[in-house]
């Protein structure tokens, strides 16, 4: 998949938002209904919604409870320990923190230190990824299990991995068809 | 007028009702199941069973809300989010009947036979899909036709399954389990034979798409 289209399915997420604007009617979208909104009290809308409002200076966005300093310090910690992937706050959360950072600069307080810090995270991850695609590679391929990787992160590797996988595996179909035409020629010979 | 506006849209939200005692669905269901189509299509290696009756469902919803769209004042504030909405919406279907429309070009002959063997019930192409892909493979024919016989005669006949083009169903693929899931054959190929293997709910895995297609088929797994 490309990735703006794993941008346009995070968009899907929700996302709390300070209107600046009274619409004290339900807004009845086809994936759901949003609002009431009070100008300044928070509201519940899908991140493309709160792009699209931000953008027209109608309501200021407020960041999901894990993009924080602290939040997110502890969770690079915890990768930073863990053999294995750890459960990510947001399936997708290099996609919203992307969107969130970028057009909302201006409401966040240390908004480089978070961009940091969920930069750390990612290049942590997808070492982690890496050097687990080299055993698993390694191994001879098969089945692997990956929990709590998230849809951008597979999607990062998808081509080269299944590319090799499928090298692999159609290698390894044409060397059972080389052993089996062997053994046949053996037994002819005999 | 304003007031007027709002009984429209709640005339929209009624409307799903209707749909219910059809189909047991919501309009938001029906948009899931869209959405959820369109990945699985766009990551399977093979052509997948239509979901054209939902994407009728959901046009019929798109052409509504236009409707009630117009009869807003200009400067609603409600015009460009449903807009927007509808944009999304709509991108999503082009982009899953063009993704359809690629495979049903690249393995024609394949798809075409093998629909030409189920039940009209089951048949994996839409009407309209199927009309096309029969129009394609006939272009094909006679593209095949005018200028292979212009090769000198040995060489003018090519049989139908030179022609054949199929999927790779041992792609790898990667995908996340809707619900447990038994059953899972995968093929070891260095020693030819099968290895079991369970798939617990919610977990994610790369494996050959051909050990999980008939899951995606019926919605137990996801593509990711």
């Amino acid at each position: 998949m490309d990735p703006a289209e794993i941008e346009f399915i995070a968009e899907d997420q929700n996302v709390e938002i300070i209107p600046k604007f009274n619409h004290l009617n339900l807004i009845h979208l086809i994936s759901g209904d949003v609002g009431p909104f009070r100008a300044g009290i928070p509201a519940k809308v899908p991140l493309w919604l709160a792009i699209n409002l931000k953008q027209r200076q109608k309501c200021r966005l407020v960041l999901p409870t894990w993009m924080n300093l602290e939040t997110l310090t502890e969770i690079k910690e915890e990768e930073k320990k863990s053999r294995f992937f750890i459960k990510m706050p947001s399936d997708h959360y290099m996609e919203m923190s992307h969107i969130i950072l970028d057009i909302g600069a201006d409401d966040i307080p240390n908004v480089d230190l978070i961009r940091t810090l969920i930069k750390d995270i990612w290049d942590l991850r997808i070492s982690k990824l890496r050097s687990s695609i080299d055993t698993f590679v390694k191994s001879g391929g098969g089945h692997a299990t990956l929990n709590h990787l998230t849809q951008f992160e597979i999607n990062s590797i998808r081509n080269i991995l299944c590319d090799v996988l499928d090298t692999m595996s159609s290698l390894k179909d044409k060397q059972c068809d080389v052993d089996v035409t062997l053994v046949t020629s053996n037994s002819q010979s005999q | 007028m304003n007031v007027a506006g709002n009984s429209l849209f709640d005339i929209i939200e009624t409307e799903p009702a209707a749909n219910e005692d059809e189909n047991c669905l919501s309009v938001q269901k029906v948009l899931e199941t869209i959405k959820t189509a369109w990945k699985n299509e766009k990551l399977s290696p093979e052509i997948l069973p239509n979901k054209v009756e939902y994407i009728d469902c959901m046009l019929e919803q798109i052409k509504q809300m236009e409707e009630n769209i117009e009869k807003l004042r200009k400067d609603d504030i409600r015009i460009e989010i449903h807009r927007m909405e509808i944009e999304r919406i709509r991108f999503v279907i082009t982009s899953y009947l063009r993704v359809r429309i690629e495979k049903i070009e690249k393995f024609t002959l394949d798809i075409v036979q093998q629909d030409f063997e189920r039940s009209s019930d089951n048949m994996y192409l839409s009407h309209d899909e199927l009309k096309y892909a029969k129009s394609y493979l006939k272009s094909i024919d006679n593209h095949f036709d005018k200028y292979l016989n212009m090769l000198p005669p040995n060489l003018r006949t090519l049989e139908e399954n030179k022609k054949l083009i199929k999927p790779d169903l041992n792609t790898y693929v990667f995908l996340r389990a809707g619900k447990d899931v038994a059953n899972v054959y995968i093929r070891d190929m260095s020693e030819n034979k099968e290895d079991e293997f369970v798939l617990d709910e919610g977990s994610q895995h790369i494996l050959p798409y051909e050990s999980i297609a008939e899951f995606v088929k019926n919605n137990d797994v996801q593509l990711l």
